[in-house]
């Protein structure tokens, strides 16, 4: 096997996971998801000698995702206000069905873009607050302090007593 | 109060990476030692909210993209639907057609939406329907809306076909998936029919634009098409 083969193959194995779970929290969508990561590695294989820190491709994993998904994807993506709080089970995907985790999602989802995705960044792809800045394109102190209020608001949608506190 | 700022801001967004004089703040304060264990509880939740599980083929199919990325053959070759979108480009006697180079204006309508079905072979390997909010909601971003049922939709998107933005639908029919790929800025004189093989369909003009309809053979096609195309009205 190359080289180039092998890199490629352990970029999928250790990788391929946590994209196709971010991935799923883009798209809504267990299929679109599949294929968004499909289109990630396909131009993760053309352009890998372009991959800059070789110690370090999860956040260029990430980022090919992130942008395929704005390119291509995105404009797909039904409103929010348009489907049925359901879906958000994710029936397809054999997920964590139970109650609380359905609240947590529903509550995620329904948390500004601008704070859900640094926290999923965090939370799926394990990325310090430098990285996150990095991806999103904003500073490392912006992440930390978007990092801050998605929880904050998280909880607060997830027990409304901690607003008045 | 500056301190308990500081320690919250540090401890929800890089808890394993805080100072340590910041991280010893919650030795001295109660508050934020209850802020740290609520935080440390809603990062597990977190983490098992979001434990989807992926497809067992993921790996193989990703590990599989090399081997057809650089050969002119696109991705689809790859994709678990490769053996039927080969039984229907075998079915539709089509296989000089299938050629990306082939997508432009000069080309028939009708091989340009082959071309489009055998490029979307996921579209006819859907095991689960579409939920009905997602099908609403692309539907009325095509333009439509559905008046009645028209039973299990296994696949809805906008898709670029051609030079146009068509709707490409897949409904579960008696014998397997019927496909129908509207394309309302399309013309097309007259129908055409194809298919000898084990998928059969036509193309033909309608009130949606022109719409081609693909089946199993012996697929009642015509009751199909004349239930979706009642059951879709534009907004």
């Amino acid at each position: 096997m190359d080289t180039k083969k092998a890199e490629y193959d352990r970029l999928v194995v250790v990788y391929a996971s946590d994209l196709y779970r971010y991935a799923i929290w883009l798209c809504k969508d267990s299929t679109q998801a599949e294929d968004l990561v499909q289109e990630t590695f396909l131009r993760a294989w053309k352009s890998l000698s372009k991959l800059k820190n070789r110690d370090a491709p999860k956040p260029w994993l990430f980022t090919i995702l992130r942008n395929e998904f704005a390119r291509q994807y995105s404009r797909y993506r039904p409103e929010m206000s348009d489907i049925d709080p359901d879906i958000l089970e994710l029936k397809d995907t054999g997920n964590d069905t139970s109650t609380d985790a359905f609240v947590l999602r529903r509550a995620l989802d329904i948390l500004a873009e601008e704070y859900r995705e640094p926290l999923l960044l965090q939370v799926l792809g394990g990325f310090s607050c430098e990285e996150i800045g990095a991806i999103c394109g904003i500073s490392k102190g912006a992440a930390m302090t978007r990092l801050f209020r998605a929880k904050k608001k998280l909880r607060e949608m997830l027990d409304p007593t901690l607003v008045e506190k | 109060m500056k301190d308990c700022e500081q320690f919250q801001i540090a401890y929800a967004s890089s808890p394993d990476n805080m100072d340590v004089d910041l991280a010893s703040h919650s030795e001295i304060c109660r508050e934020c030692a209850i802020y740290a264990d609520a935080i440390r509880e809603l990062d597990l939740k977190l983490v098992d909210s979001m434990k989807f599980n992926v497809p067992d083929d993921l790996l193989s199919v990703l590990k599989a993209i090399p081997e057809h990325s650089g050969s002119g053959k696109s991705r689809w070759m790859v994709f678990g639907g490769f053996a039927l979108a080969a039984s229907l480009l075998l079915g539709l006697g089509l296989s000089s057609v299938f050629r990306l180079d082939l997508i432009t204006q000069s080309v028939p309508l009708q091989q340009v939406v082959y071309q489009h079905i055998l490029g979307e072979p996921k579209a006819l390997t859907a095991i689960f329907p579409v939920q009905p909010a997602v099908m609403n909601a692309r539907l009325k971003e095509f333009g439509v809306s559905l008046v009645q049922p028209i039973g299990e939709v296994m696949y809805v998107k906008l898709c670029p076909v051609g030079n146009t933005q068509g709707l490409h639908l897949v409904v579960q029919g008696q014998k397997g998936p019927v496909t129908f790929l509207f394309l309302p800025k399309e013309n097309i004189a007259e129908s055409v029919s194809f298919g000898k093989g084990r998928f059969v369909g036509y193309i033909k003009p309608s009130e949606l634009g022109v719409v081609a309809v693909v089946g199993e053979k012996g697929e009642a096609l015509n009751e199909t098409d004349a239930l979706v195309q009642s059951s879709l009205k534009w907004l």
